[in-house]
């Protein structure tokens, strides 16, 4: 089965770490993490390192804010699951999270089993390339 | 007889020690057109001068038991008016008495007694006349200058001016106030009965005038029926209002002169009198008052809208502060987990986790100090502490520890004086840059420490490296708060925008400036330019308060 691949975009190298080390010991799971600091970064390795199983995309970014970043993904990419890092401090934001076009939101801090429980949810669901013309199994707002 | 004609009559009291003597006066004063009332000395005196509540009255030194001054001071307290009073001295009075208004000597003159008389009354219905004025005036301003400040300063000034024209039946009034950054008098929108053109035109410097000469040109109140060919008015001020006549008096609060209250030309072009300019002076007295609670109330709007500002920062910086804190919890808390639950990590996992989690904890622990700092910066609360500095030890102290790709060179020649700063927080603005110089050099190379003395009573001290640099046009803003090179590269590193912002607070606190020179991809050089002695330069800038503030964060090049 071929590894999923998933993009971290968050400015906070050690939080980067933290999901590849949670999601790369998954031994259910084999998944291939592609690592962004900016948002800049994550629409370049949108272009370049894609396509992607699912982005897990920080809200706050210090080159433009994580619903600027989700507004431009869906513009390229319109199927691929995007899920918000959120603090509990920007839960108020989340409806600003769904109008950019994200699926679904993770809480901070990221505890183990509730990144891999939604990432396994995710990326389950057999993906869609766009070219494909099937059904998306995830239904897009 | 002069005043006999044009004296008005009015109600004499007689209080005379010999009441046959009081009689003849009185004759003399009814033949006059006066009514009199003769008092008799006892008892019955203070009562029937109550009743008779007279304008004028008149008598011997004595009268009774008592020296007439005292029956008069108690009529005068019991009616709360100042009846005047005139004194007849005997030939045995012989000095001058100070508590009558006007004495005549016996024997009596009826013509002279007839003259004093009348011109008592006349004063004293000028008196009254002038008094229902003031009160006017005054239950005028109790009334509608209360509500004005709401209005703001416009709103005062155009009702103080027409108040004043008003009150003097002028047709123009206007209110200057001194400006004393301009150094100048200034006429304030809006005047009454004149252009704002016109008064926005009226403005002249009042430079080695005392205090209280900010009349146009002389000192105290000023009375020109003749306003342009008056050498006591400026003639092009003059000109430009169109006055022919003017009263001018100043706003004065206390010992301060705060501006002047001008009315001029009255309706019909009666000439204006003297008693005028005591109503004018008495608005005057209201206004400088109005015009003072106006102006602490815009200071306290002012101030409140400063706060709210100051508050508005204070969230915003508590909301950034939080976001900041949150990522290192967030990757401690989720490496904790690892190492407690994976109970078959590898060790090297294990250390590898370890170490960072130590690693996210030093950097809670800086930025917990960096906010406290820059917390108490803000509201003054950071005391520098002066002391001898040895620079070369100093920024030996700086260097981090561990480096393994990063060379560190310091040239400090041994001339170079030690040098009054405060310790800690000078190696604390060292260390900021000798960490920035690492953190943002990721290929590695040298990093050098370079002071200099200068001529000037000033060390140069530059920090420079090989690293990323930073866009000439991003120069100015790195060193303000929360701000970092915005560049793919830079954000990569991870950091709070407060460390420069922290050493520009530090730097300029010693009286120095800091500024950076770099080319991009070819490496930064802070550079710091600091007093040698910092509590002198420190003094001497807080004694020269308007010295300039030194803008050491927009300076791209060294002075």
């Amino acid at each position: 089965m071929a590894k999923k691949k998933i993009l971290v975009v968050d400015d906070h190298a050690p939080t980067r770490a933290l999901v590849r080390t949670i999601l790369e010991g998954e031994k259910y799971e084999n998944f291939e993490i592609v690592e962004a600091a900016t948002g800049t970064e994550c629409l370049k390795a949108m272009d370049k390192k894609g396509p992607f199983d699912l982005i897990l995309l920080d809200v706050n970014l210090p080159d433009m804010d994580g619903y600027s970043v989700c507004r431009a993904l869906r513009t390229v990419e319109s199927k691929v699951p995007i899920i918000f890092v959120t603090a509990k401090g920007d839960m108020k934001d989340y409806a600003a999270g769904r109008a950019a076009g994200a699926d679904s939101y993770l809480v901070k801090p990221i505890a183990r089993a509730s990144l891999r429980s939604i990432v396994g949810l995710f990326t389950s669901v057999e993906r869609n390339a766009p070219k494909s013309g099937g059904e998306a199994e995830l239904t897009e707002k | 007889m002069i005043l006999g004609g044009s004296a008005p009559p009015g109600h004499v009291a007689i209080l005379h020690s010999s009441v046959d003597r009081g009689e003849a006066l009185g004759k003399v004063l009814r033949a006059a057109g006066h009514q009199v009332t003769v008092v008799r000395p006892g008892a019955g005196a203070l009562p029937t001068l109550l009743t008779a509540s007279p304008d004028v009255a008149m008598g011997t030194l004595y009268f009774g038991d008592h020296a007439l001054k005292d029956t008069i001071a108690a009529a005068r307290h019991a009616l709360k008016s100042e009846v005047p009073l005139l004194i007849v001295l005997g030939r045995e009075d012989a000095d001058a008495v100070v508590s009558a208004d006007e004495v005549i000597r016996e024997p009596v003159d009826a013509g002279e007694l007839t003259l004093r008389v009348g011109s008592l009354i006349a004063r004293r219905v000028e008196r009254r006349g002038l008094q229902k004025k003031i009160d006017q005036l005054a239950g005028l301003n109790r009334t509608s200058w209360a509500f004005s400040l709401a209005g703001g300063s416009e709103t005062l000034f155009g009702q103080i001016a027409k108040l004043s024209a008003d009150a003097l039946r002028a047709e123009k009034g206007l209110v200057l106030l001194y400006d004393s950054q301009r150094r100048e008098m200034q006429a304030q929108t809006p005047g009454f009965g004149l252009t704002r053109e016109q008064v926005e035109r009226v403005h002249y410097p009042v430079d080695g005038e005392p205090r209280d000469r900010w009349n146009f040109r002389i000192n105290g109140p000023l009375l020109s029926n003749h306003a342009f060919s008056d050498p006591h008015l400026l003639p092009e001020m003059i000109a430009l209002l169109g006055l022919r006549s003017a009263l001018v008096v100043p706003l004065t609060l206390g010992p301060h002169v705060l501006g002047l209250l001008l009315v001029g030309d009255r309706v019909g072009a009666a000439p204006f009198r003297d008693e005028d300019l005591g109503v004018l002076q008495a608005v005057a007295g209201q206004a400088a008052v109005s015009v003072e609670n106006q102006r602490l109330h815009e200071q306290i709007k002012e101030a409140n809208a400063r706060l709210q500002e100051y508050d508005r920062m204070k969230s915003e910086f508590v909301a950034i502060i939080a976001h900041d804190f949150r990522s290192p919890l967030m990757a401690i808390r989720g490496f904790a987990e690892l190492v407690l639950e994976d109970t078959d990590l590898p060790l090297e996992s294990r250390q590898e986790f370890m170490q960072t989690i130590m690693d996210q904890t030093d950097d809670l622990a800086r930025l917990a100090n960096d906010t406290l700092l820059i917390s108490r910066m803000e509201t003054g609360e950071i005391q520098y502490e002066w002391q001898d500095v040895e620079l070369a030890p100093l920024i030996l102290e700086a260097v981090p520890l561990g480096l393994s790709r990063h060379s560190v060179v310091t040239d400090v020649p041994a001339g170079v004086p030690a040098i009054v700063a405060d310790a800690d927080r000078m190696k604390q603005v060292l260390t900021n840059l000798l960490s920035n110089a690492v953190k943002y050099s990721p290929e590695g190379g040298a990093i050098t420490v370079r002071v200099r003395e200068r001529g000037d009573q000033h060390v140069l001290i530059e920090v420079a490296d090989q690293g990323l640099g930073v866009p000439p046009d991003q120069v100015g803003r790195l060193f303000q708060k929360f701000e970092r090179v915005r560049s793919d590269e830079h954000l990569r590193i991870s950091g709070t925008g407060l460390g420069l912002y922290i050493c520009r607070k530090i730097v300029e606190g010693h009286g120095g400036q800091i500024w950076v020179e770099s080319e991009t991809g070819r490496g930064s050089t802070f550079s710091i330019r600091l007093p040698v002695d910092a509590r002198a330069a420190t003094r001497e800038a807080s004694k020269s308060n308007g010295a300039a503030k030194n803008n050491g964060a927009a300076k791209s090049t060294p002075a």
